[in-house]
């Protein structure tokens, strides 16, 4: 059943959906034969209105760290609105920490990348004038340094359907176009985005840490025997002498030797032979000089003992 | 809803032609989606209740109830059921005979000995995707207060 699912639902992904608020109608015949001549019989038409599927996606346009400077930062986001109704979205944009503050969320016009008041709109109440189906919204948050040095290091951007958003199948009764209802899809019509953040004066590389879980059944729960699978992303705005990531392995796991990779290029576990080493206590990635606006992904496995 | 508009439909049909007395045979249609509901026992209940609120990519069950609500065998019956605009056909539901399906609305058979024309003049096999009708031949006549359901799977685009 679900390998018939998969095989009609890609098909379905790539054509543009159906527009909320459609009415699908049916109508079958029935004829019969008989000695008098042939006679056709309409059924009752039955009809049903497609509902609005929320979904909503915002994602980074480039993968810069941007330094918080007097004067203010403009950090380009795009949103996409992927549900298949007429839809406004509801921004709200968040700085780690207090020594940063959100001035603005315009619609870059122009599509620069850079905040222009003569020519970006800002959004009133942080709201997106209604989008058609599949249509994107080119944004800029336009931060401000809120204290002598700015300590954030992220800043949070969060979209949601003005509809409403939650869990998947999140109903909205008639509150969809054309008086359908609307539901929510597999974003749960809320998308988020993390902007590293730096300063001009530090230029800090920034250490991302994620993880994945695999576990033995298949799911990703964290049982004994699942793998987890670490990736560190380190990122360097500015350039970089004798840079290194280590990471001790967490209590409660094993390292699984030779899982260790650069940039996807796989490190043995002895030290000295190449950039890499791994053992039981942790890892190790000696990555050199490192240019500015560069970024090296390590990843290791470990199990869950 | 469906009580009132099968009424209107069999009235029109008998003014339309009292002479062939379409009367015994009547028929309904309706559209369904899955509903899955937790039971008490932990299992995942899957039910069809009718479709309401549907998004694209659900799954919907396209049924055609018959009956012949007269005094004598009717034969020779076909049920047929053009696609709607904007759903597309995926299989024949469980429990139902095999159809005939048709690509243009003339030509039926099964579907793996169904082409398509594409737009540079060659053919090739059509897919689920490409299926405007279906249709049904009752291989038997529907006996007397006797009647049936056919059903189909459909996905809305």
């Amino acid at each position: 059943m679900s390998l018939i699912g998969a095989a009609f639902l890609l098909p379905g992904v790539a054509a543009a959906d159906t527009r909320a608020g459609a009415r699908i109608v049916n109508v079958a015949t029935l004829t019969a034969r008989d000695g008098d001549g042939e006679r056709t019989l309409p059924s009752n038409p039955v009809s049903l209105t497609v509902a609005e599927r929320l979904d909503v996606a915002l994602t980074r346009t480039d993968d810069a760290v941007l330094a918080v400077a007097p004067g203010g930062v403009a950090v380009p986001l795009l949103l996409v609105n992927r549900g298949n109704g007429l839809e406004a979205f509801d921004l709200v944009a968040l700085p780690s920490d207090t020594s940063a503050r959100v001035r603005l969320i315009a619609i870059d016009r122009d599509g620069d990348g850079r905040f222009d008041a003569a020519i970006d709109t800002p959004l009133a109440d942080g709201r997106t004038p209604e989008l058609e189906p599949g249509a994107t919204l080119r944004l800029l948050v336009v931060l401000d340094p809120a204290a002598a040095e700015v300590t954030a290091t992220t800043l949070t951007a969060v979209a949601r359907a003005a509809t409403g958003s939650g869990p998947a199948g999140t109903m909205f009764a008639t509150r969809g176009d054309g008086g359908s209802d609307a539901v929510t899809g597999s974003t749960d019509a809320r998308a988020e985005v993390v902007v590293p953040l730096g300063t001009e004066a530090t230029a800090a590389p920034v250490l991302v840490k994620s993880q994945s879980v695999r576990a033995p059944d298949g799911s990703t729960n964290p049982v004994t025997g699942a793998v987890v699978t670490y990736r560190l992303e380190a990122r360097f705005a500015a350039a970089t002498a004798a840079a290194r990531i280590a990471d001790p392995i967490p209590v409660g796991t094993a390292y699984v030797p030779g899982s260790l990779t650069l940039d996807a290029a796989a490190l043995s576990d002895a030290g000295g032979d190449d950039a890499g080493e791994g053992d039981p206590r942790g890892i190790a990635v000696d990555l050199g000089d490192v240019a500015a606006a560069a970024t090296r992904t390590v990843t290791f496995q470990v199990t869950i003992q | 809803m469906t009580l009132r508009l099968l009424g209107a439909a069999v009235a029109v049909a008998a003014i339309a032609a009292p002479a062939l007395a379409a009367g015994p045979l009547t028929m309904t249609t309706r559209m369904m989606v899955e509903k899955r509901s937790a039971a008490a026992d932990g299992t995942t209940r899957t039910t069809l209740v009718p479709a309401v609120r549907v998004a694209p990519g659900d799954r919907i069950t396209v049924v055609l109830a018959y009956r012949n609500t007269g005094p004598a065998p009717i034969g020779n019956v076909v049920l047929a059921n053009p696609v709607p605009r904007n759903v597309a056909y995926r299989a024949v539901a469980p429990g139902t005979p095999a159809p005939d399906v048709s690509v243009d609305g003339k030509t039926y058979g099964s579907l793996a000995d169904l082409r398509v024309r594409t737009p540079d003049g060659a053919t090739r096999a059509a897919g689920a995707d490409d299926v405007t009708h279906v249709r049904w031949r009752l291989s038997s006549p529907i006996a007397a207060g006797q009647g049936g359901e056919l059903a189909f799977q459909a996905v809305l685009k």
